[in-house]
C-alpha cells in the first residue's frame, strides 16, 4: 500500500530529515513508526500527505507514484488518507458536528449523506451525544477521538497519526489505540507514529524506528 | 450505516459508492455547494454587522463620488440633440426690408427642406425683447429710430441639425440679398460639448482611480479574514480541500461586500438626486427642457451593481490568490 524506496529529504535549511529510507506497508496492515524527537516521522508522514516532497528516491502509495501527482491533483490524492494529529487540529469556531463534517463538505457529499456519514464516525469513537457541543469544552482524549472521528469519516484507505496519543494519559492511549485497531480490522491500512512507551508495549504489530532519519529497525 | 466497510467485498463497495458520485450528482452538489457558502458567508458577515456595514460603505463612496459625477455628465450630455433641437439660425435681414417683402421671403424659406420652423421678429419685437432683456427703457426716445432690423429665427429640419449641414444652410442663407448676416448657435453647444467630454474623462479617470481603492479595501479586508481563517483552511487543505474550495467562501465575501457598496452607492445617488431635484427641476424649466437633468437609470443602477460586485470579485480573487500561495506550501501539521 506504501513503498518507500531509498527517499532521501533534505529541507532547504540543509537538515536531511530522512536519509535512504526504504520500508513497504502492505495493505491493510497496521505499523508503528517509532524513534526519538527528531528522527524523520513526521516528515515521513508529510511525504506521504504530499505536504512536502522528497529529494531523491521514490514514494508510492495506493500503486501511485506520488511524483507523478501534479500540485493541482494533491487534493484528491490527500482525500484516499485520514490524519490524526498530535495536537488535533479541531476548529473551535464551530461544532462538533461541523468539525467531523468538513472532510465530507470538501469532497461535496450532499447535506443528508454527511448528516449519516458524521454520526456514524462519532458513534464509533462513542461521542454521538457531543456532536453539538464546542469541541473547546471536551476533554483532551475526547478531543483526540473527534479528531480520530474526522480522519476517518470519509472512509480513508490509509490512516496516518502523528503522536495520536502525545498529551493523554495511559488508560485514554490505550482507548485510542483500540479505535485504530478497530478500523485497521476492517480494511484500514494505518500507520501511527509514536514514541509513547506504553503505545509500543501493547503493539502486537511490526514496528518500524527511525533514528536520525534512517532506519534502524 | 457502518462507518467503514465490512473487510469482505470492501474494495467493491468502495467503488459503488464512488460512483453514486456521479456527474449528476456532481453537478447538483456543485450548486449546493455554492449555496451553502454563500449561506454561510451570509451568515458570517451578518454576525459582525458594523465591520460589513464599513467594508461596504467604503467601498460605497468610492463609487458614488465618480459615478454621480460622470451619471451628471451623461445626463447634460443626453440633453445635446434636445439643445440643437433650439440651436438655430438668426437671421437678420437687411436693414429697412419692409415687411411685405420680408414675409414674403419667409414663405419662400419655408419651402426650403433643410428648414423646419421659421419665428419672425419684426422690428418692433426685437426693441422690445431687447428693453425688456437689457432693462434699458425708453431707448427709442434717446435713439429716434429703431437700430434693430427684424430677424428671422429658423429652426433647421431634423436632418439638417448637425452642425456641418447647418453650417451649410447658413452659407446658402447669407447669399441671399435680403440676408444681411446669419448666425448660428451652435458654437455653445460645441463649447459645451468639449468641455463635458473634458469633465467625463475626468470622471472616468476617477472612476478608474477610486476603483483601485475599492479593490485595496476589499482585498485587505479579504486578507485579514485569511489570516483569521488560516487554521480553518489549514485543516481543510490537509483533508482534500482544492484551491477552489478554499476560495470559494473569500470569494462570496468579496461579491456581497461589491453587492452591500454597490446598493449603499445607489442610495447616496438617491438621496443627491432627491436633494437636488428642486433646483434641477428649475434649472430645466429655465431652459425649457422637458426633461429632467438628472436621473438614475435602470441600466444606470444595473451598471453600477455589476461594476461594484466585479470589484469586490476581482478584488478578493486577488487577494486570495497572493496568500493561497503562500499557504499551499504549508509545512504547518
Amino acid at each position: 500500500m506504501i513503498r518507500f524506496d531509498n527517499v532521501t529529504k533534505r529541507y532547504s535549511t540543509g537538515l536531511e530529515a530522512l536519509q535512504n529510507v526504504s520500508f513497504e506497508v502492505a495493505r491493510q496492515e497496521m505499523v508503528f513508526l517509532t524513534g526519538h524527537s527528531g528522527a524523520g516521522k513526521s516528515t515521513l508522514l508529510k511525504l506521504i500527505t504530499l505536504i512536502e516532497r522528497q529529494t531523491r528516491g521514490r514514494v508510492e502509495v495506493d500503486g501511485i507514484d506520488l511524483s507523478t501527482v501534479t500540485p493541482r491533483k494533491i487534493p484528491y490524492h490527500r482525500r484516499e488518507i485520514g490524519v490524526v494529529f498530535q495536537n488535533h487540529h479541531l476548529l473551535f469556531d464551530r461544532s462538533v458536528f461541523d468539525n467531523v463534517a468538513l472532510p465530507l463538505q470538501v469532497m461535496g457529499y450532499a447535506e443528508k449523506d454527511i448528516g449519516k456519514r458524521v454520526r456514524a464516525a462519532l458513534d464509533k469513537v462513542g461521542l454521538l451525544d457531543k456532536e453539538k457541543q464546542n469541541p473547546i469544552a471536551l476533554s483532551g482524549g475526547q478531543q483526540q477521538r473527534v479528531g480520530i472521528a474526522r480522519a476517518v469519516v470519509h472512509k480513508p484507505k490509509i490512516l496516518l497519526a502523528d503522536e495520536p496519543t502525545g498529551n493523554l494519559d495511559d488508560e485514554i492511549s490505550r482507548d485510542i489505540l483500540t479505535l485504530f485497531k478497530q478500523f485497521n480490522h476492517v480494511g484500514v491500512t494505518v500507520i501511527i507514529a509514536t514514541h509513547d512507551k506504553h503505545l509500543m508495549e501493547v503493539k502486537q504489530c511490526r514496528n518500524i524506528e527511525l533514528d536520525h532519519g534512517a532506519i534502524v529497525g | 450505516m457502518a462507518l467503514i466497510p465490512k473487510k469482505t467485498g470492501k474494495k467493491t463497495r468502495l467503488n459503488a459508492e464512488r460512483k453514486q458520485l456521479g456527474l449528476l450528482m456532481l453537478i447538483k452538489g456543485y450548486w449546493l455547494e455554492h449555496l451553502r457558502v454563500f449561506k454561510v458567508t451570509v451568515h458570517k458577515l451578518a454576525r459582525t454587522p458594523l465591520d460589513t456595514l464599513m467594508t461596504c460603505a467604503a467601498i460605497a463612496i468610492a463609487l458614488a463620488l465618480p459615478v454621480g459625477f460622470y451619471l451628471f455628465l451623461n445626463n447634460i450630455q443626453s440633453l445635446g440633440p434636445n439643445w440643437q433641437g433650439h440651436a438655430q439660425i438668426s437671421a437678420f435681414l437687411v436693414k429697412g426690408t419692409p415687411e411685405g417683402k420680408a414675409k414674403r421671403f419667409l414663405a419662400d424659406l419655408k419651402l426650403w427642406p433643410e428648414i423646419n420652423q421659421i419665428h419672425y421678429i419684426s422690428e418692433e419685437e426685437a426693441l422690445e425683447e431687447f428693453q425688456a432683456l437689457s432693462g434699458v427703457d425708453n431707448l427709442l426716445i434717446d435713439l429716434k429710430q429703431n437700430p434693430l432690423p427684424i430677424v428671422l429665427e429658423i429652426e433647421p429640419a431634423r436632418k439638417y441639425q448637425s452642425s456641418e449641414s447647418a453650417k451649410k444652410l447658413l452659407v446658402k442663407l447669407e447669399k441671399e440679398p435680403l440676408v444681411h448676416m446669419a448666425q448660428l448657435d451652435l458654437a455653445w453647444v460645441e463649447r459645451l460639448n468639449v468641455m463635458i467630454t473634458i469633465g467625463q474623462r475626468i470622471a472616468l479617470g476617477m472612476i478608474i482611480f477610486l476603483s483601485a481603492g475599492v479593490l485595496l479595501v476589499v482585498g485587505n479586508t479579504i486578507r485579514l479574514e485569511i489570516e483569521s481563517r488560516r487554521a480553518e483552511i489549514d485543516v481543510a487543505q490537509l483533508v482534500g480541500a482544492t484551491d477552489a474550495f478554499v476560495r470559494r467562501p473569500f470569494l462570496y465575501t468579496g461579491i456581497i461586500y461589491g453587492l452591500g457598496g454597490g446598493l449603499i452607492a445607489i442610495v447616496i445617488l438617491s438621496l443627491a438626486l432627491l436633494f437636488l431635484s428642486e433646483p434641477v427641476a428649475s434649472l430645466s424649466s429655465l431652459y425649457s427642457l422637458d426633461k429632467s437633468l438628472l436621473t438614475l437609470s435602470f441600466s444606470d443602477t444595473s451598471s453600477l451593481l455589476f461594476m461594484a460586485v466585479l470589484l469586490g470579485f476581482v478584488g478578493a480573487w486577488l487577494s486570495v490568490n497572493r496568500h493561497l500561495d503562500k499557504l499551499s506550501r504549508v509545512d504547518r501539521y
